[in-house]
């Protein structure tokens, strides 16, 4: 409000008597009106830089407001990203199952690995056997060589051509144990190769099917466990939201209090510029009661100057109460932040359970990673197993086949050679001569029955075992190309997987740092705010020193009117004092005065303030408009206002 | 993929290995990190001398990823299991916070420098 300066000096140079006795009194007056004038002065000059500092306040405090509503935003965000409301439920889901599908998948390669290795070892039992075939075979054949010897002695009474006859058979016989010695020691030694490379196979898948198998229970018990903090967690994230809301917000809810009490400023130059304006009014009243000239005129302005001193003191110490309780209320509402921000920090964001659902480094989200890249490792290291043990049988089978001809063919020259034999003996036979020919045609004809029935059973095993180790290298085949087809689908899917769960956590992440720097904010200004904050100068120094010399010359008044008897009850002076008073708190401490003639009532609490002043303020115009019946029906019997509860002003906040 | 010279970035001094990371450990440069200082340690370079601790270095990073945390925890672990010591220097600000909200600060030594 734009005052024309209160000249103060013009009152010097009234005269103080105008054709009646000199006014003695009237000297101290005017000394006391030259104090009011620099009083003034003092208080125009320090309510800008109370204007300043409140400003400052203001700025620091919208800066904290900010920080406290995107404090509240962020709290919300990370209460919505561990919970899973606000990202994608399945962000923990996806890479559990994934995990849970290749787990199962090597489970089964697992079991299918298993029953292989059990046929391997079956196979490797039955090469045993056979390898075992060649020793009784060697057994069922060494008779022959006597039968050699014997059909040599039976032949040589006979004639040339019949000696012939069985020499030459007896040379197929050597040659069938020279063969037999070939084939069974080549083939034989082929398959102890084989035994041997089985047994490699063997150790291998059992080494890794070991392997395997404790990383599949590593894995699976690592991802129970963690799937069973998950739902604990989720089910603790539910009342942790609720703890970190109601704090965040009650942080938001003390800056937005804080910033409500910096705003009785307005308040309270609202006060002081109507004691500003009714100075010149006095000054006006003065100069009457100077210049009256009749001793009649001179009561009622120094009735004015009594009553409106009183007044406007009891104004300002309202201003000063107001002040002074702004200040307390920034200080303890910047005290009660800080301590919930301390809260906040010890009771939630720094909660490890809350760091292990999100960003702990061997958290959740950690878990899933390294599990997944284990799971891609098991499951390259199976596909690799798989393809060795493939490409180490696959000759195997071939090798086996190979044997089963080679057993064949020998058990039927063996036969022929028998059946031979015994034509050949019997086309000599001649009395007793041939008779002995017959017994060893005969027992030759046994000797390579047996050695047919042996070779013939090993034949068999050969042969199934050639189809059983046919068969395993198919099912390693199989079992490589589903493995390799597996892995590669792993590889893309987790790998999509792990960019979803980095990117979780690198989206917590920055929002911890943003709350964090939210906090620091609010921290830095709330510090800023109590530095900055310094109402007490004011207080104590300049407002007192503009209500004393009022208080004086209302005192002054009121001992110039007691001497002359006067008594300071007209009903309509007091009714055209109090119609500048627009805000309830003033027309309160107009009607105390009024009412019970005290300045400051003994009270050791400050009268509350009014909710009518949080309205004023709020929308002045209008609340002018309507305060304007409300003076006129109250007239000249000013009624006291009803109290107001102690606890009302927090209500009353809640207004704006 | 960023290609950087890792001669001048892993150093041995007494029995103190040390890793200097010239600038962020992000997803677009920690896997070459992670196969290089594998390859140095464990193929040769620096492998096979004796050291206790191993240091890394990430004063001039500004910014520590998912990816990059993921790394430091397959050192951590690398490291433990050969009973040696970690510690990470880092200049403060962001790199820090990130260490003490991921709680990593309680597995390696966090050394401010």
């Amino acid at each position: 409000m734009n005052q024309r300066p209160f000249h103060w000096l013009k009152l010097r140079r009234l005269p103080f008597w105008r054709g009646g006795a000199a006014r003695p009194d009237s000297a101290e007056f005017s000394r006391l009106f030259d104090e009011v004038g620099e009083a003034a002065g003092v208080l125009k000059d320090s309510e800008a830089g109370l204007e300043a500092q409140f400003l400052a306040i203001g700025t620091e405090l919208e800066r904290m407001a900010g920080y406290g509503n995107a404090f509240v935003t962020q709290v919300e965000k990370l209460v919505g990203l561990a919970t899973g409301k606000d990202c994608d439920s399945t962000i923990f889901n996806n890479p559990v199952g994934l995990i849970e599908r290749s787990t199962e998948f090597l489970e089964d390669c697992q079991r299918r690995t298993d029953a292989l290795v059990t046929l391997l070892r079956a196979y490797r039992d039955q090469i045993r056997e056979l390898l075992g075939t060649e020793a009784a075979l060697r057994r069922t054949m060494l008779p022959l060589r006597f039968v050699q010897v014997l059909f040599k002695v039976e032949c040589a009474p006979l004639n040339t051509e019949i000696q012939q006859l069985f020499s030459s058979l007896t040379e197929e016989i050597e040659s069938l144990q020279g063969q037999m010695r070939d084939i069974f020691g080549t083939n034989f030694q082929k398959l102890e190769q084989t035994r041997d490379s089985l047994e490699q196979v063997i150790r291998q898948l059992e080494r890794q099917e070991s392997t395997l198998r404790a990383a599949l229970a590593t894995h699976k018990s690592r991802i129970g466990d963690t799937l069973a903090e998950l739902r604990r967690e989720l089910d603790s994230n539910q009342q942790r939201e609720v703890q970190l809301n109601h704090l965040s917000r009650a942080v938001a809810r003390e800056v937005e209090q804080v910033v409500i009490s910096l705003q009785f400023q307005d308040i309270v130059h609202q006060k002081l510029q109507h004691v500003t304006a009714e100075l010149p009014r006095m000054q006006a009243r003065f100069s009457e009661f100077v210049g009256a000239r009749q001793e009649a005129a001179l009561s009622e302005p120094m009735q004015y100057l009594w009553q409106s001193c009183r007044l406007q003191g009891g104004q300002i110490e309202a201003a000063r109460e107001e002040l002074l309780r702004a200040e307390a209320g920034i200080k303890s509402g910047i005290g009660n932040v800080l301590g919930q921000l301390r809260e906040l920090d010890s009771r939630c964001l720094s909660l490890e359970e809350f760091q292990l659902l999100t960003t702990s480094g061997d958290g959740m989200v950690q878990v899933l990673v390294e599990t997944l890249e284990e799971v891609r490792k098991l499951m390259g290291e199976s596909v690799a197993c798989a393809a060795t043990a493939h490409e180490m049988l696959r000759p195997l089978g071939s090798l086996a086949s190979n044997l089963t001809v080679i057993a064949r063919e020998l058990a039927a020259r063996i036969h022929l050679f028998g059946l031979n034999a015994q034509v050949q003996a019997a086309q000599v036979a001649n009395g007793t001569q041939g008779a002995g020919l017959a017994i060893l045609s005969l027992r030759t004809s046994e000797i390579c029955g047996e050695t047919n029935r042996i070779s013939e059973q090993a034949a068999e095993h050969l042969d199934a075992m050639a189809a059983g180790l046919a068969n395993c290298v198919r099912e390693f085949g199989t079992l490589r190309s589903e493995a390799a087809a597996q892995e590669s689908s792993l590889g893309q899917e987790s790998l999509a997987q792990e960019r979803v769960l980095h990117a979780f956590r690198d989206n917590c992440l920055e929002t911890l740092r943003a709350i964090g720097g939210s906090l620091d904010g609010i921290r830095e200004h709330a510090h800023q705010t109590l530095e900055t904050i310094q109402f007490t100068a004011f207080c104590q120094g300049i407002l007192p020193g503009l209500q004393k010399p009022l208080l004086n010359i209302a005192d002054s008044a009121n001992r110039w009117l007691e001497d002359r008897g006067c008594t300071v009850k007209d009903a309509h002076l007091i009714e055209g004092l109090k119609k500048d008073y627009t805000m309830a708190s003033e027309r309160e401490v107009f009607e105390r005065l009024t009412s019970s003639g005290e300045l400051f009532p003994d009270s050791p609490n400050p009268p509350p303030r009014s909710a009518e002043d949080f309205e004023l303020f709020d929308a002045l115009p209008t609340s002018m408009e309507g305060a304007e019946p409300d003076r006129k029906d109250t007239g000249a019997t000013i009624s006291p206002t009803a109290p107001v509860a102690p606890d009302e002003p927090a209500s009353n906040v809640e207004l704006f | 993929m960023t290609h950087f010279s890792m001669k001048t970035q892993i150093s041995q001094e007494h029995d103190v290995l040390t890793l200097r990371v010239p600038g962020d450990l992000i997803s677009t440069n920690a896997e070459a990190y992670r196969t290089e200082v594998a390859r140095r340690m464990e193929g040769g370079g620096v492998a096979g001398q004796d050291w206790k601790t191993f240091v890394v270095d990430l004063k001039a990073a500004q910014m520590v990823d998912s990816v990059g945390l993921n790394l430091i925890v397959t050192w951590i672990k690398w490291v433990r299991d050969r009973g040696g010591k970690m510690r990470v220097v880092c200049s403060g600000g962001n790199v820090l916070r990130t260490f003490k909200f991921t709680r990593l600060d309680k597995h390696v030594e966090l050394v401010e420098g």
